[in-house]
């Protein structure tokens, strides 16, 4: 029995199919807990991808006074079924209400809950009452409809970063010292800030502070046209700009129900794998900068200037910025730029090979890079997505297990570690780059002709008034650091009414902070660099 | 293929050596066009990397200091003379910007790189600083979503002009 077939009967009207996912509706927050629970311990739904609040007040403004305020999705995923589920909750928060906390039954809950108190006011708990992004001198929750902005003028007292151990023998206080790296740092990709509590040079507690970089993303998304939008979810992660707008572009054709040609499908696939190759390059030269070797950074940064010189010449933008458009895309193919991508390739590939090889072989490397391991259990409960997961030995690729555009024509194999420390995420990227060339050149051998962009549509493309109907959508793709998800509400109107993003980097973080206690000071800026935590994506 | 121009910091540096400096027969003059030349050829810059734009800055001028170039850790801000600002400033950083500035040496120049520390950029929401110049003097500005690499070499000469003759916009603060 299917485990669609298992939950209809279990849970009868309550079942429906709304935003392009099967969502559970409960009508009472009390049930919500044991819900929760009775989905992850009877059906698999062993990972949470995302919690998502929506705030209702100004959605139709003639609607009755009974209507809930606060609307709150759970994304859930069983990997064993490919299957997502969402649990949908209405309520409202009239008489302080508290909400369940979830964070037993998934870790990752956590960041997710204080983010929707600190966004919506919705409290889960004293644990989830603490700012995560915005700066602790702002008064109210942004994201609500009727949110203006205004900073209290009274300076607020730095707290310790850590509550002091009272369990702790005296005359071990002296012996323990407080370090912080950040906001600015050059390994860093972005700006953040590390808080650690050292013992010699081991790590006893770790704490990252960030929002450093929080550019309110969601919020000025709720202004914005649809196809204005794209340039913003282009500096998500800025190493690989190409394939975040994808993801966006993607999210709103499913939204308007758009189908795109083929050539734009095909030359998608070949722009995110592109910029697949080109992350997972300068990911392992920070990762090489990190630990001190000269050679490999000066490869790794030939692989990431080829790639940059084949954006160039698509349209003047060496990042891959505005690439990809609603409906299409907005270049046509430069003549004998196949060719010279093709030729590119086989570059790249010797440049692959000539990193591994270099890198391979030097015992230094690898004593190094065993580092923050990771194992699947924790990786799991800790909702860390794409090759950081795989590296985990958990074979989970959605352009596998749900295949989007071409990709399940195409031959491509699923790299896997074994440890998850930075040795094996540092293989699986190689190994990753290597099965994005092969993606390319069988593409590009076979790329269907025809036009880039619809033309005629039911839908009006025009950029003023493309204006999706009244509806929702959850929708992810493969970015480089995993799952990037976009859930989208529209109100009718040209702008959207509300706009998620589940970027694969926040959970990254939320990982990492936990995997540091017990390792040397030393090796943490090598485990940030290899698990690729970019800031922009982490903060929005 | 088109391709892209490779430049290097060292190109963009004038010339001129200290051969041009001995024009002049007053001393106090003499003293401050050696003070410019050397400003000019020993810039030490602090890159205030928060965003996408560092990484257009990074791809051009990393190697410009070889010895540096295999560590993470570069300069402090207290000790260099210019100021690379390149990404967006939210208000959770603008004091720390505010108070990083303040600690430089007296004699400093700022760069901004992408529209973001000036005007907001893309973004417009309610954590972005619209204008850091109402706060900090900028010297130059480059401009840019983000900028290419000729444009940020060409910002880059002109500052080497405004340090050679010893202009700065701090001090009309």
């Amino acid at each position: 029995m299917s485990i669609r077939n298992q939950l209809a009967s279990t849970f009868m009207d309550n079942l429906i199919i709304c935003s392009g996912l099967n969502t559970i509706v409960i009508d009472h927050t009390k049930n919500l807990k044991s819900t929760l629970k009775n989905l992850r311990d009877n059906y698999g739904f062993i990972m949470l991808l995302d919690i998502i609040a929506v705030d209702k007040s100004n959605n139709n403004k003639e609607s009755e006074p009974k209507d809930k305020r606060f609307q709150l999705n759970y994304i859930l995923l069983n990997m064993e079924e490919h299957f997502r589920l969402k649990v949908q909750i209405n309520f409202n928060t009239d008489n302080n209400e508290v909400l369940p906390s979830s964070t037993d039954l998934w870790t990752n809950a956590h960041w997710c809950e204080r983010e929707v108190w600190e966004m919506f006011g919705v409290s889960f708990g004293e644990k989830s009452e603490e700012r995560l992004l915005t700066p602790n001198n702002l008064i109210g929750h942004p994201l609500r409809k009727d949110f203006e902005l205004s900073l209290s003028d009274e300076t607020v007292v730095e707290k310790d970063s850590f509550q002091r151990n009272l369990g702790l023998p005296k005359y071990k206080e002296n012996l323990i010292e407080n370090v912080s790296i950040g906001p600015i740092h050059p390994g860093f990709k972005g700006s953040m800030k590390m808080n650690f509590e050292v013992e010699g040079d081991y790590i006893l507690r770790s704490k990252l502070e960030m929002g450093y970089l929080h550019r309110g993303i969601e919020k000025s998304c709720e202004q914005m046209l649809y196809g204005q939008i794209s340039t913003m979810t282009d500096k998500l992660n800025f190493f690989s700009s190409a394939a975040n707008s994808v993801g966006w572009c993607k999210a709103v054709e499913a939204l308007a129900g758009i189908d795109i040609p083929d050539r734009a499908k095909a030359l998608r696939m070949v722009i995110c794998e592109f910029a697949r190759v080109s992350d997972h390059a300068q990911c392992i030269a920070s990762t090489i900068k990190a630990t001190g070797i000269f050679e490999g950074v000066q490869i790794a940064r030939r692989i990431v200037d080829k790639v940059a010189k084949t954006f160039y010449a698509l349209n003047g933008s060496s990042k891959g910025n505005h690439l990809s458009t609603i409906g299409g895309l907005n270049f046509t193919l430069p003549v004998g730029w196949i060719n010279d991508s093709l030729s590119e390739l086989k570059q790249i590939n010797t440049l692959c090979n000539e990193l591994s090889f270099h890198l391979n072989r030097a015992n230094f490397w690898k004593e190094r890079l065993q580092t923050a391991p990771l194992n699947a259990y924790e990786a799991i409960d800790l909702g860390v997505t794409g090759p950081n997961l795989r590296s985990c030995g958990v074979n989970y690729d959605i352009r596998k297990v749900s295949p989007y555009y071409f990709y399940k024509d195409v031959d491509f194999e699923i790299p896997l570690g074994i440890n998850g420390d930075s040795y094996d995420r540092f293989l699986v990227r190689v190994e990753e780059m290597r099965q994005s060339l092969e993606i390319i050149s069988q593409v590009l051998d076979s790329l269907p002709s025809g036009k880039v962009k619809v033309e005629n549509s039911e839908i009006d493309l025009n950029l003023l008034r493309f204006a999706p109907e009244k509806s929702s959508i959850y929708s992810m793709s493969e970015a480089v650091n995993g799952e990037l998800g976009f859930y989208i509400e529209s109100d009718g109107s040209n702008r959207p009414y509300r706009v998620k993003i589940k970027a694969p980097s926040f959970f990254s973080a939320q990982a990492f902070s936990r995997m540091l206690p017990g390792t040397r000071l030393d090796n943490c800026m090598v485990s940030l660099s290899s698990m690729n935590i970019v800031v922009g994506e982490l903060d929005r | 293929m088109a391709k892209m121009p490779k430049l290097r910091f060292d190109k963009v540096q004038s010339s001129s050596g200290i051969e041009d400096l001995a024009l002049t027969t007053r001393s106090d003059s003499f003293l401050s066009k050696f003070h410019n030349w050397v400003n000019t050829h020993s810039t030490v810059p602090f890159t205030f990397a928060t965003a996408c734009c560092s990484s257009e800055y990074y791809s051009i001028f990393d190697d410009q200091y070889l010895e540096d170039n295999f560590f993470s850790e570069k300069f402090e801000a207290q000790n260099s003379d210019l100021l690379i600002i390149s990404g967006s400033i939210n208000f959770k950083m603008y004091p720390i910007l505010k108070e990083i500035y303040q600690e430089m040496p007296k004699e400093k120049w700022v760069v901004v790189i992408g529209a973001c520390p000036m005007s907001g950029g893309p973004f417009s929401s309610f954590n972005i600083v619209p204008d850091i110049s109402k706060d900090i003097p900028v010297d130059i500005f480059i401009p840019g979503c983000p900028p290419g690499p000729e444009e940020i070499t060409n910002g880059m000469k002109l500052l080497k002009e405004r340090m050679s003759r010893g202009v700065m916009a701090c001090e009309h603060s």
